[in-house]
């Protein structure tokens, strides 16, 4: 009885496949759960955006959709996770594609060459960094900063909290002269204290941090790292038009996958994101996130991956960040 | 007044059916740990951790300070009707608790004891209102070179305050501090002690330590001796009453517990153990007849058990408003606030009012419930202690294994939990204790981040440390405890104090 039954459903099964695998895949998918992958752990603001998409796209899906936590080693132990994973489609990587292309400069010996394992779906956000001064401060511009900080030579000092903060004070020094000491910090938070008393002159950090504390009354948002202004707060001036710099160092989210996952799927897959982020209620999610929503073809995005792991090869000379590892 | 309006958004906070629910099962839980020897609150709470992470902030840190004063409650209500600490904090209750019980007066012992807790505990939640908000306003005038001498003092105090030698608490704090610094390193980026090993990047995982050195071994430690029957005393409900001369004489013990435990629960490496002993050293010295007890004196078991009852809640002002953890327990609590994102101290009580008053409100329910809990239904909780362990010790394992797993789905934290079961059962044959440990292990990284900041920021000039005022009376203050160490007259006093 059990071998007929089997023998009958692999009999349809190579009888449809032979047909045309191309539309029978795109019926099929999806035919199973779907993983989503997050670096970060469980309850971090990272987690929440990627459940977020989890509970938007699951009724799209006719499936479950489950949030696995793989934080840790700076996002690598997840982006070795997702490349070594099976290319079915059943696997997403919600994550900063920026920072998934970061990873193959920042570490010394990173465990994957994403360029040939990872692709990009479909884009979620971009956001910048900023240059947040104390809000008693009488620096109201960015040149008030600069003018302010020249002429104190390396008697100044900055905050930063991650790399991509690394890299935005360097190139900001680059471009205006300024020769400030960098302060690292474990969070953005940790700065504040020192910021508000004025051991620290300046501070470069994340837009989620520097929204909350602008919106508090503490600090002020003098510039941003994008090269375009953001939809979400237009009011605050870009490096570029600041003439500080021509780059265009945006942190970005994407859903990737595993190279060589069927184009059936990888078609679903952007078809269900696109939709979910181009909703009203998405935009004013990933505006708390301090970022804009970020739609664009699939073939477009990994264009711009690939040409992200050149640019942070760039930063990371640029700031002269030591790879860890 | 400000204090109440902030206390009624506590009680909006802590009110609601959610956060009720979590603060009976903490006490609860708190309740049965502390009437079963053997399983205290910290591999409770350890164990627990992982579980909060469903959980909203408020909801997890409510019942997991449920547990922790819950098993103040709990611990005396064995120590007195079996002679067995329930609870390290209970050992002193023994001594007349059970006195008392063999004497008939169960009831007025189990009376006091749950009576005076309640008292402490709400006396040590007005403690929080009224010394919270300075210390946090103060706080929020901290500096790196500021933060950095406060671990300094808090690590110190604590190896004045550990239990046993004092070359054996230093030597813990340091093995916690080298394996703080495990991971890659804020300043330079380097990876330190990682052996190539990418787990290790962000640093050792607090869980696996935790759940290793206090759930695993609190299990093996248990099997070492047999399972030997438990008999207890009975207590009937209405034998419950005290009467008037016991209120006549315990009322003053509980006063002066009270007062001497919510000092002593602030004090970094202070706590709930240390709070018991020193009450009933008090009450024995200022006793117009000491021979009394030992025998069955009221005031040993009003005294303590009021103590460390407030101690327990005092401990959460350092932690709330500094970010200093004062023991293992608070340690273990400002994992919980990370695993949520909450970065503990002066910032709490600004950015998240609800969570803080929240947590202080249900500390005065936690309380109220706990009484309830407490006398009514004794029967239940005397009944347990004849829970076989053979079902008990390998349920808690699963469930360690389970937490740990689940965090991360990584198979290698276990074989951490393991590891971190086996070193910590090695340090317990060896008569050293783990909770200083892991202070060091949280404090370390914490003091070093701040330590080689300042010297970023003065450019390499220590006379940071001393220009500040904040950071300068923090030190003065350290070299004082440093002093109570290696001076030795003052030494003995501290091992006459333990002796007792």
């Amino acid at each position: 009885m059990r071998t007929g039954t089997l023998a009958i459903g692999g009999a349809t099964l190579l009888l449809v496949a032979g047909f045309d695998p191309v539309v029978t895949q795109a019926q099929q998918y999806p035919t199973q759960d779907i993983r989503f992958i997050c670096a970060f752990p469980p309850g971090s603001g990272a987690d929440v955006l990627v459940r977020y998409f989890a509970d938007k796209v699951r009724p799209l899906t006719g499936k479950n959709i489950i949030v696995e936590n793989r934080s840790g080693a700076g996002g690598n132990i997840a982006i070795e996770y997702v490349s070594r994973a099976k290319p079915d489609g059943y696997t997403i990587f919600v994550h900063g594609a920026s920072g998934t292309a970061a990873s193959m400069s920042l570490f010394k010996n990173p465990p994957v060459d994403v360029a040939k394992t990872i692709q990009v779906v479909s884009t979620i956000n971009r956001q910048p960094f900023m240059v947040l001064v104390d809000a008693k401060s009488p620096y109201r511009t960015l040149a008030d900063l600069t003018a302010a900080m020249k002429p104190k030579g390396n008697k100044a000092s900055y905050a930063t909290a991650a790399p991509f903060g690394t890299v935005v004070g360097e190139v900001y020094k680059l471009g205006s002269g300024v020769q400030a000491v960098e302060v690292p910090y474990k969070n953005a938070i940790d700065s504040l204290n020192d910021q508000l008393s004025g051991a620290i002159d300046y501070a470069v950090h994340d837009p989620v941090y520097a929204l909350a504390e602008q919106r508090k009354g503490d600090l002020r948002i003098l510039a941003v790292s994008t090269a375009e202004r953001l939809k979400a707060n237009p009011d605050f001036p870009t490096l570029k038009e600041l003439g500080v710099s021509d780059l265009n160092m945006m942190g970005w989210w994407a859903a990737m996958v595993p190279q060589g996952t069927p184009k059936a799927a990888t078609d679903q897959i952007n078809k269900w994101f696109d939709q979910v982020v181009g909703s009203e209620e998405t935009g004013k999610f990933l505006a708390s996130f301090g970022g804009d929503q970020l739609i664009m073809p699939p073939d477009k995005a990994q264009e711009l991956f690939l040409q992200e792991i050149k640019n942070w090869a760039d930063y990371v000379r640029i700031a002269r960040i030591v790879p860890a590892g | 007044m400000d204090v109440f309006a902030n206390l009624a958004t506590g009680f909006a906070a802590a009110g609601t059916l959610q956060n009720l629910w979590f603060a009976l099962i903490g006490c609860t839980l708190g309740t049965l740990i502390g009437v079963l020897p053997g399983i205290g609150p910290i591999p409770t709470i350890a164990i627990l951790l992982p579980v909060t992470y469903g959980l909203n902030p408020l909801s997890s840190l409510v019942m997991l300070a449920g547990i922790y004063y819950g098993a103040q409650y709990g611990g005396s209500t064995t120590s007195i009707l079996v002679n067995m600490p329930g609870e390290a904090s209970s050992i002193v209750t023994c001594i007349d608790g059970h006195q008392m019980a063999k004497q008939g007066r169960a009831g007025a012992a189990l009376a006091v004891a749950a009576l005076g807790s309640f008292f402490a505990g709400c006396v040590g939640t007005i403690f929080i209102c009224a010394f919270a908000p300075p210390l946090a306003a103060l706080a929020q005038q901290f500096n790196s070179p500021d933060y950095f001498s406060l671990m300094v003092l808090g690590l110190l105090t604590a190896v004045v305050l550990a239990h046993g030698s004092v070359i054996k608490a230093i030597a813990m704090i340091v093995i916690g501090l080298l394996f703080g610094l495990v991971g890659t390193d804020v300043n330079s980026g380097a990876t330190r002690y990682t052996f190539g090993v990418s787990v290790l990047w962000d640093g050792l995982d607090f869980l696996p330590m935790v759940i290793g050195m206090f759930g695993v071994v609190e299990i093996i430690r248990n099997l070492e001796q047999p399972d030997v029957g438990r008999s207890a005393i009975t207590a009937r409900f209405r034998d419950l009453w005290p009467s008037m001369k016991d209120f006549h004489e315990s009322w003053r013990a509980v006063i002066r517990g009270t007062f001497l435990g919510a000092i002593l629960g602030i004090l970094p490496g202070g706590g709930v153990v240390l709070a018991s002993f020193a009450a009933y050293t008090l009450e024995k010295k200022i006793a117009k007849d000491p021979s009394r007890f030992g025998k069955g004196a009221i005031e040993g078991v009003a005294g303590p058990e009021s103590a460390n009852n407030s101690a327990a809640q005092t401990s959460f002002i350092p932690l709330l408003t500094l970010g200093l953890p004062s023991n293992a327990i608070m340690a273990l609590m400002m994992g919980a606030m990370m695993i949520q994102g909450i970065q503990p101290g002066s910032a709490v009580m600004t950015s998240r009012p609800d969570l803080f008053w929240g947590l202080v409100a249900s500390m005065w329910i936690g309380n109220l419930m706990l009484v309830i809990i407490n006398l009514p239904m004794i029967g239940i909780w005397v009944k347990l202690l004849s829970l076989p362990y053979r079902f008990l010790y390998p349920a808690i394992l699963l469930f360690c294994v389970i937490g740990v797993y689940s965090t991360n789905n990584n198979s290698v934290l276990m074989v951490f939990t393991a590891g971190f079961g086996l070193f910590g059962y090695i340090l317990v044959r060896l008569g050293c204790e783990p909770a200083p440990m892991v202070l060091g292990f949280i404090l370390g990284p914490l003091m070093e981040e701040n330590l080689r900041r300042s010297l970023v920021l003065s450019r390499g000039d220590p006379m940071i440390f001393v220009q500040r005022p904040i950071s300068a009376i923090l030190l003065v203050l350290s070299a004082c405890v440093v002093a109570l160490i290696v001076l030795p007259a003052l030494r003995k006093t501290r091992e006459e104090a333990f002796q007792e």
